[in-house]
């Protein structure tokens, strides 16, 4: 059997994660540990966990490998600021090693010379707050993760995990959602807003400058979610009631109890 | 509302100052513990015990090490919070760390732990009978008399009474803090230095834990907080910091994010305490009560220091009873800890003795107000016991003269289930409670601050604490700003939240952080502002005025000025010019003795710091489906002299909500049989919504007594927020003629249909 | 969380292929499914899931052949704002608008709030803690003997006594709707039924594409009556659906059996009878005829006849 015969039975989803393709994110999936892709077919199927000191520990920017985490820590800390978490550094054939700018551009290789490319597994593209991301991504992996662990947008907060507290919500399309029951698998082609995106980093949004004026907060765990549960009600109705926030926000939870403060806010609108 | 006359302050209490920290909370960059590090660390998870007594006798890690992207599995070997034997469902038995929470988490359920059970007890009532199993949590027995005081002759008084009444008020609620942030830290190690960032109400106690329980030394544990996401008294621990730690050690020290599920952050940290009585009371027929013997037993699940010792004091201090005891039996039960919430007492404390006032009016036929009025203690009378301390708070008999002609009292009070009956067929109710609270002199430790001075002429104050709710920080700004003279905007936060570079500002959690904090940064601005002055007396404007002293100064507006010509002024900025870095530190604490004078405020009698509050409630029952709803609630609240008011008024609203929350939501539903927790999530215990009250209902009054003792006279406030739910308890007594029983849990509407006998 | 792998179907058939061998799991809004996959509660998770929201086409609220038809994949929210729904079919936008929150509603689909699994305190216990007979034909049920104040005044079915989770549920059956799978088209009052981990009769690799409801008689009203301890994101501790016009009436009730109950008994004595509160009371307090309740949940018996009868009023 030729080699690209062989190749061919073995998934695509094994050649991704084992020929250490960074597509942005600060790490790569649970990828630690990535064996170079070898043309042997059994070397590549298998997934080598680490529990002792002795696997090497692979930068996920530009490939070097550390014997300790805390070497890899260091290294990180100084090359790779965490500014670098969307930068998509660039796609390689796991077949040939060849480098391409674009998932598209790496696609098309790869539909020309080896397997169809119809939708690489894993690996999923939108948009947060204006700037385009293409990540690889667990498929267990909600959004609520995605943005705070890989895209280090901390604003959104998860406060039970399970869509009974609010602290998670986005906007996706404009419509809010709760991240924390999104699957960031089935993100691709989204527009998402978090709490970051309302501010053009100079100015406060009217609405959060309202906030502000009005002190509508107390520890701000929930703020975000609220915030983000407001734009999209004043999106819809400018100028609501305090009955119309209320139901608006019937799905949000504030433990510091700082209900009233917070409804009154957003009546009215901006 | 200021109840007596004081001089005007010029930053204290205005309305018009924001919250330093809004900007970072409204854009999503306020830093709470687990926001840092994105795709540098691994992240924890922990696994719980599914028995609620008895013995670890086996734990089996190898599917789980053996499953893709597990780093590592710790056990109580690792762990030193954690203990081998059980002693409540739910207790931490192992930990896992991982590349990611969803692998961690899943690869707990690897672990195969294997126990050997042991006889238990869940129930408190179960706990207290002789022959019963016991918890092992203290060590011979499943109760302790925390308090047990006597004062004159109780039992000669009530049998001598013309009026006696017995009365037995059933548990009160019990739920878990559920702070919106589960419980989570990220802990990293270099060399053997420690680095954690926790949520924390009392960021330095918290690292005092970490050093004992690794027995390191305190100079290489270094702790941060920034910002907490709500604590009521549940964030005053270590908050997973001593599990992050040893996970984190146990993989070379790479960092971990130890993040606990809204289930298991529930399970293994603090609930609050249910707490029943039995209350005879001795009276005259007019309401004069002669005697009480109260006993109280409070469930304090597997927490052996259970701080249940003093829910009795409001009724020891509000009322003039001369012939009194007070007894408190702490019971240990196979549950989780009980611990603060908002309070050590006072909630369930106050809906005991209020239940017990009000039955005893109801006996009486006498109207509830009036029965405590008749019996209310002096403002300024000592308290009746040793050491006789004068509790100050001037204003409990205030605040329940202004509830009751605010609320509109007197038109409204009917005798309980008469005359009530709404145009929508509900039944109305309105009661009035309030009592001496023990907040506010949460101990004697030193607090301390530092405040430091910029070349520009502004200030930053280095607060050893983080950002709750409350915006602790941002009351020491105030001080600071009112005691050098500057303006709110020229005083900012400097470094907070960590350990190596501030004092201990102590806990923020009975109310004791403004005493203490408060009163450390108010040393702290006197002793920088007496070197100011001194460097200001040498600066072009000034110095060549005749025999300048600094007793001559005085500032205002960020500027010093000549007392005898107040045009002679510098701005602090010319002060700061060519002097070298400034900076002021001070210790304060809050204390029941007779505290340092404070600027203009002479010393006096008064001594205490004790916030206060009352409040009152308006409902309506609607006897067909149980259902309460909350017409009108209000909250007065004795701040002593209001520092940071736009938190206040924020602590006072909330207040009311949360008084609703206990009164009428939250609550738990265990399996009895086994111990175990059916209401680790918002929706089975019943965390509020928007929908489930109306805001514009709820109204709030800060009042000023102004005692001595606090900084600028300041009481805390955090905790008389909350403390009288009984309001609304009694309330509905009001409506209905009948009592709710409360069964460990709040008055949903299927025990108000219990009680008026459709259920 | 569960591993799982995700898949996208392109179509009804491609879906119901790639869940044809039974261990795979379909997920629309999810908001369901993956808080039982976040709390591991059941004991043989899906492998896989097949994302539903791939297939075009199942997004639509119409009126046809005599029928409202909504597509499964509907959003709660969509049919809770539909003026068609609120206007004609004024029971069901009641019961989807009484769904949860907004976002959970914006998520949630009609098919999925319809398929979704018990809310028992016992079977949603994180990590599978109480492995009961919902999950283990083996197991026994817990709540019978300990917690059961959200439970079943009816007693069990299959062993259980669950309250019925879902606020459409009623509502659906007290149309007389019927529900069309992948494979067939059944009343709605048959698609309900306790079986395993289900609170309906589809079959592995089944999914729901349609909901018809027939177009109801001129002067037909309808309303949605539901009763939780919160005012928002509970689950119906009871529910009452009523669908009343000329001489037809139609009574269903949530949260009181494991799935939706018909009150007959109510609707033999309100049919046909001009409403007031008179009437209203007379027919509610047959709701519960045949009631027993369990150890605490008494309460049950007295909401259930008041939903009742505030449903019966609304449709005066």
């Amino acid at each position: 059997m030729s080699e690209i015969e062989e190749t061919k039975q073995i998934s695509r989803r094994q050649f991704l994660k084992n020929a250490g393709i960074v597509v942005g994110g600060t790490a790569v999936g649970s990828s630690f540990i990535l064996a170079a892709c070898k043309g042997d077919a059994s070397e590549v199927t298998k997934t080598v966990t680490v529990t002792s000191a002795t696997a090497t520990f692979k930068c996920p920017y530009d490939g070097q490998e550390f014997d300790t985490f805390a070497a890899l820590q260091a290294h990180v800390e100084e090359k790779h600021q965490e500014g670098d978490a969307v930068t998509i550094t660039k796609f390689v054939s796991p077949y040939d090693g060849k480098e391409f700018d674009t998932l598209e551009a790496l696609k098309a290789h790869l539909d020309a010379n080896f397997v169809s490319a119809e939708s690489a597994p894993g690996i999923v593209s939108f948009v947060v707050n204006g700037k385009p991301v293409t990540l690889k991504v667990e498929d267990y992996w909600t959004l609520d993760f995605i943005l705070r662990d890989r895209l280090a947008l901390y604003g959104t907060k998860n406060g039970c995990g399970v869509g009974q507290c609010g602290a998670c919500t986005v906007l996706i399309d404009g419509v809010p959602t709760f991240s924390c029951l999104t699957l960031g698998i089935e993100c691709g082609g989204k527009t998402i807003e978090t709490i970051e995106g309302l501010s053009n980093g100079t100015n406060l949004s009217p609405l959060q400058q309202k906030f502000v004026d009005k002190e509508a907060f107390q520890c701000g765990f929930c703020t975000p979610g609220f915030i983000m549960a407001a734009k999209a009600l004043l999106a819809e109705n400018p100028n609501p009631t305090v009955d119309e926030v209320r139901e608006a926000v019937s799905g949000h939870i504030c433990t510091c109890h700082n209900f009233k403060n917070t409804i009154t806010t957003i009546a009215g609108g901006v | 509302m200021a109840l007596v006359e004081r001089p005007e302050m010029k930053v204290i209490g205005k309305l018009e100052n924001p919250d330093k920290l809004a900007y970072h909370v409204v854009t999503g960059n306020a830093d709470f513990a687990s926001d840092r590090l994105a795709g540098r660390k691994l992240y924890g998870a922990i696994k719980c015990s599914t028995i609620m007594k008895g013995v670890i006798t086996k734990i089996d890690a190898t599917k789980a090490l053996a499953e893709p992207g597990v780093k590592a599995v710790v056990t109580h070997e690792d762990v030193p919070s954690w203990k081998e034997g059980i002693f409540f469902w739910g207790q931490p038995v192992a930990g896992v760390i991982a590349d990611d929470p969803f692998i961690a988490e899943r690869a707990c359920n690897l672990i195969e732990v294997e126990y050997e059970d042991r006889p238990g007890v869940f129930d408190p009532d179960e706990a207290m009978k002789s022959g019963a199993p016991l918890t092992g949590i203290r060590p011979d027995s499943n109760t302790n008399l925390a308090t047990n005081l006597d004062r004159g002759d109780p039992d000669t008084a009530i049998a001598n009474a013309p009026v006696q009444l017995e009365t037995t008020q059933g548990y009160t609620t019990t739920y878990q803090h559920a702070t919106l942030e589960p419980h989570q830290s990220v802990s990293w190690w270099v060399g053997d230095n420690l680095y954690s960032w926790i949520p924390s109400q009392h960021i330095h106690g918290a690292k005092n834990s970490v050093v004992n329980a690794f027995g390191m030394p305190a100079n290489k544990v270094h702790l941060f907080t920034h910002f907490t996401g709500c604590g009521h008294g549940d964030k005053t621990g270590d908050n997973t910091a001593i599990e992050s730690a040893a996970m984190s050690r146990k993989v070379n020290g790479a960092p971990v994010n130890l993040i606990k599920t809204r289930q298991k952050s529930m399970l293994t940290h603090s609930w609050m305490f249910a707490i029943k009585s039995e209350i005879k009371w001795g009276a005259t027929a007019d309401g004069e009560i002669l005697g009480v013997d109260a006993k109280f037993y409070g469930d304090g699940g597997s927490n052996a220091m259970a701080p249940i010792g003093n829910c009795h004091f409001g009724l020891r201090t509000t009322y003039d009873i001369p012939d009194a005891r007070f007894q408190v039996t702490t019971i240990t039960t196979n549950s989780p800890a009980r611990g603060y919430w908002r309070c050590v007492n006072d909630p369930p404390g106050a809906c005991n003795y209020d239940r017990a006032l009000y039955k005893l009016a109801a006996h009486l036929d006498m109207d509830p107000y009036q029965l405590i009025m008749k019996n209310i203690r002096e403002n300024d009378a000592p308290d009746l016991d040793a050491p006789y301390r004068v509790w100050g708070g001037i204003a409990v008999k205030d605040m329940f003269e202004w509830l009751h002609e605010e609320s509109g009292y007197a038109g409204k009070w009917h005798k309980p289930g008469e005359g009530n009956v709404m145009d929508d067929g509900r039944l109305h109710g309105i009661a009035i409670t309030g009592h001496w609270d023990s907040h506010g002199s949460v101990n004697g430790a030193s607090r301390g601050g530092i405040v430091t001075m910029c070349p520009d002429g502004t200030a930053l104050v280095n607060v050893g604490g983080g950002r709750g709710p409350s915006g602790g920080p941002i009351t020491c700004v105030h001080i600071v700003a009112e005691t050098l003279g500057m303006k709110y905007e020229d005083v900012g936060l400097g470094d907070w939240g960590a350990t190596d570079t501030t004092l201990d500002a102590g806990i923020q959690a009975g109310s004791g952080f403004t005493s203490g904090a408060g009163t450390g940064f108010l040393n702290a601005a006197l002793d920088l502002r007496g070197k100011l002055f001194s460097y200001a007396i040498q600066k072009a404007g000034l110095r060549d005025i005749e025999g300048i002293t600094v007793d001559d100064l005085d500032a205002e507006n960020s500027e010093v000025f000549y007392k005898k010509d107040p045009t002679k002024r510098i701005t602090y900025r010319q002060v700061m010019s060519g002097t070298p870095p400034l900076a002021g530190s001070g210790f304060g604490w809050a204390s029941h003795t007779k505290n340092r004078a404070v600027g203009n405020v002479p010393l006096g009698e008064v001594c205490n710091s004790n916030g206060n509050a009352c409040s009152a409630a308006e409902v309506a029952v609607d006897p067909e489906t149980g259902e309460v709803e909350v017409l009108n609630h209000w909250n007065a609240v004795d701040t002593g002299r209001t520092i940071f008011k736009q938190g206040t008024i924020k602590e006072m609203r909330s207040g009311s909500e949360l008084q609703i929350w206990q009164a009428l939501y939250s609550g738990s539903i265990w399996d009895k049989a086994s111990g175990a927790c059916l209401s680790s999530n918002y929706t089975e215990a019943m965390m509020p919504t928007s929908m489930c009250f109306k805001g514009e209902n709820l109204h709030q009054q800060d009042f000023e007594s102004y005692d001595a003792a606090g900084p600028y006279g300041a009481h805390g406030i955090g905790e008389p927020c909350v403390t009288n739910y009984s309001s609304i308890i009694c309330a509905i007594f009001n409506a209905t003629g009948k009592w709710v029983e409360p069964d460990k849990g709040p008055c949903t509407p299927d025990k108000v249909l219990k009680a008026l006998g459709k259920a | 969380m569960y591993k799982i792998t995700h898949v996208d179907a392109t179509s009804v058939d491609d879906a119901v292929a790639k869940l044809a061998d039974g261990s795979a799991a379909p997920i629309a809004g999810g908001t369901d499914l993956i808080t039982t996959l976040k709390g591991m509660c059941i004991p043989t998770p899906p492998a896989k899931l097949v994302n539903l929201k791939t297939i075009s086409g199942l997004k639509y609220i119409k009126e046809e052949g005599g029928m409202l038809k909504i597509g499964a994949l509907t959003t709660l929210t969509e049919i809770a704002k539909s003026s068609v729904v609120k206007s004609k079919y004024t029971v069901l936008a009641e019961a989807a608008k009484a769904v949860a929150s907004p976002e959970l509603r914006n998520a949630g689909t009609i098919g999925g709030n319809i398929c979704q699994m018990p809310r028992c305190p016992y079977f949603r216990n994180e990590n599978n803690a109480f492995n009961c007979l919902r999950k283990d034909s083996s197991g026994l049920c817990y709540a019978l003997t300990d917690y059961n104040v959200k439970h079943s005044i009816f007693g069990a079915a299959s062993g259980c006594v669950d309250g019925c989770p879902s606020d459409v549920a009623p509502a659906l059956v007290a149309l007389g709707a019927k529900i069309k799978t992948s494979k067939r088209t059944v009343d709605a009052a048959d698609f309900f039924a306790v079986d395993g981990l289900d609170i309906t009769a589809l079959e592995d690799g089944e999914i729901v594409v349609e909901i018809q409801v027939p177009e109801l008689a001129s002067g037909t009203k309808s309303a949605y009556r539901k009763f939780a301890f919160r005012k928002s994101i509970d689950f119906p501790l009871v529910s009452a659906a009523v669908v009343i016009g000329g001489s037809n009436a139609s009574i269903v009730l949530g949260g009181v059996y494991p799935i939706p109950r018909r009150a007959a008994a109510a609707e033999d004595a309100i049919k046909g009878k001009a409403i007031d509160e008179t009437s209203a009371a007379a027919a509610s307090e047959q709701a519960t005829k045949g009631s027993v309740a369990l150890g605490q949940n008494k309460y049950k018996i007295q909401i259930a006849k008041v939903m009742t009868k505030r449903a019966i009023l609304a449709c005066k």
